[in-house]
């Protein structure tokens, strides 16, 4: 089996290759971590939310920002969107947290690897998201105003 | 008084109303019928964050739709200028924006010379400038962009629907499906709009 490193990861988490490098693990880790969020940030066009919320909101069951699914009734489909949201949640509540605050937790450089091939993968996944243009604000069921007239979305 | 006060003082109201039927017997359990349906009431529209822009000092416009963010043409020129990341006076090298849906305004010959790439780098435009307005995309808003800029041809769908960065959705005999961006689109057509305006459009 071929070996895997930095080389092989998405090219966002070559903002972490310097720090990794230079020993940095758990920097390199953090590092890497605030960047897939801001990438969300950045998507969904929302730099007013950070952390937990910008994942909640962005990714919101009924009135998600971005989303891989229009039509999320089958299970795939939903198993997707939510599962993708509660996977960038616990990146920003057990690692890009964890790590901001923490000056104590010993990261190896495996460990610091393996979390950044995780970050990747979110990346990758990130990559096929779309971008819902007319999202509405208020936290209530879809209309069909939000599709734009005579467009066919079925 | 504003109308978000208005509005919370309506809610109130009709809430103390609803709660009054219980009468007076028990006035523990109407103080809690009451709170239960304040809050109820209060949750009910209520947007569970203050929209993109606005400041805590504006919360009590959170309820505006995001349609309206883009209500003047200095916001949808910031907008257009963010998503694309050039500069806002820039803006107008490449679109019209003198109405609420942009225009794509570039000159032919600065697309690709290939119309498969052309249309490629119309559609990303187009689709890139309405989602920064919160407007959806339909593929009839692209194909009018190609054919003004006289990159239409037959295949013109086909050439949609080979792209990685947009999902084209809707039935296939459908003439206007819905266009999306993905965020690998999102992402390349910051280096077609910058590559645009810097080759003096």
């Amino acid at each position: 089996m071929a070996s895997v490193g930095l080389a092989h990861f998405h090219e966002e988490v070559d903002i972490a290759r310097g720090l990794f490098e230079g020993g940095h693990f758990q920097e390199a880790v953090r590092k890497a971590a605030e960047r897939f969020l801001n990438r969300v940030a950045e998507l969904a066009r929302r730099d007013d939310l950070v952390g937990a919320g910008l994942v909640n909101r962005t990714f919101s069951e009924n009135q998600p920002i971005l989303e891989f699914d229009a039509d999320r009734s089958s299970l795939q489909a939903k198993n997707r969107h939510d599962g993708f949201r509660f996977l960038s949640l616990g990146l920003t509540l057990a690692v890009r947290n964890i790590y901001s605050h923490a000056d104590d937790l010993p990261v190896t450089e495996n460990e610091a690897l393996e979390w950044l091939g995780f970050l990747s993968a979110m990346h990758r996944r990130l990559d096929r998201v779309q971008q819902v243009a007319a999202y509405k604000e208020v936290n209530s069921e879809p209309t069909d105003s939000s599709e734009p007239e005579n467009i066919a979305t079925e | 008084m504003s109308t978000h006060t208005e509005q919370l003082t309506e809610i109130v109201e009709r809430v103390r109303v609803a709660t009054e039927t219980l009468g007076d017997d028990d006035s523990k359990l109407r103080a809690i019928a009451f709170q239960k349906l304040l809050d109820h009431e209060l949750s009910q529209g209520q947007p569970d964050v203050i929209p993109r822009g606005a400041s805590h000092e504006a919360a009590e416009d959170s309820v505006v739709q995001i349609d309206d963010a883009f209500a003047s043409r200095a916001l949808r020129e910031q907008a257009i200028a963010d998503y694309f990341r050039i500069g806002s006076n820039q803006v107008h090298d490449l679109f019209d924006i003198s109405n609420e849906a942009p225009y794509l305004e570039v000159r032919a010959d600065m697309l690709d010379r290939s119309n498969r790439f052309a249309i490629r780098e119309i559609a990303l435009l187009v689709c890139g400038a309405r989602t920064a307005l919160g407007i959806e995309t339909g593929t009839a808003d692209i194909r009018k962009a190609a054919d003004i800029h006289g990159r239409l041809d037959d295949d013109f769908i086909s050439h949609l629907l080979c792209m990685d960065e947009i999902v084209v959705r809707g039935k296939s005999t459908s003439p206007n499906r819905l266009v999306r961006m993905r965020a690998i689109g999102a992402e390349c057509v910051r280096g077609i709009a910058q590559r645009l305006v810097a080759n003096g459009q």
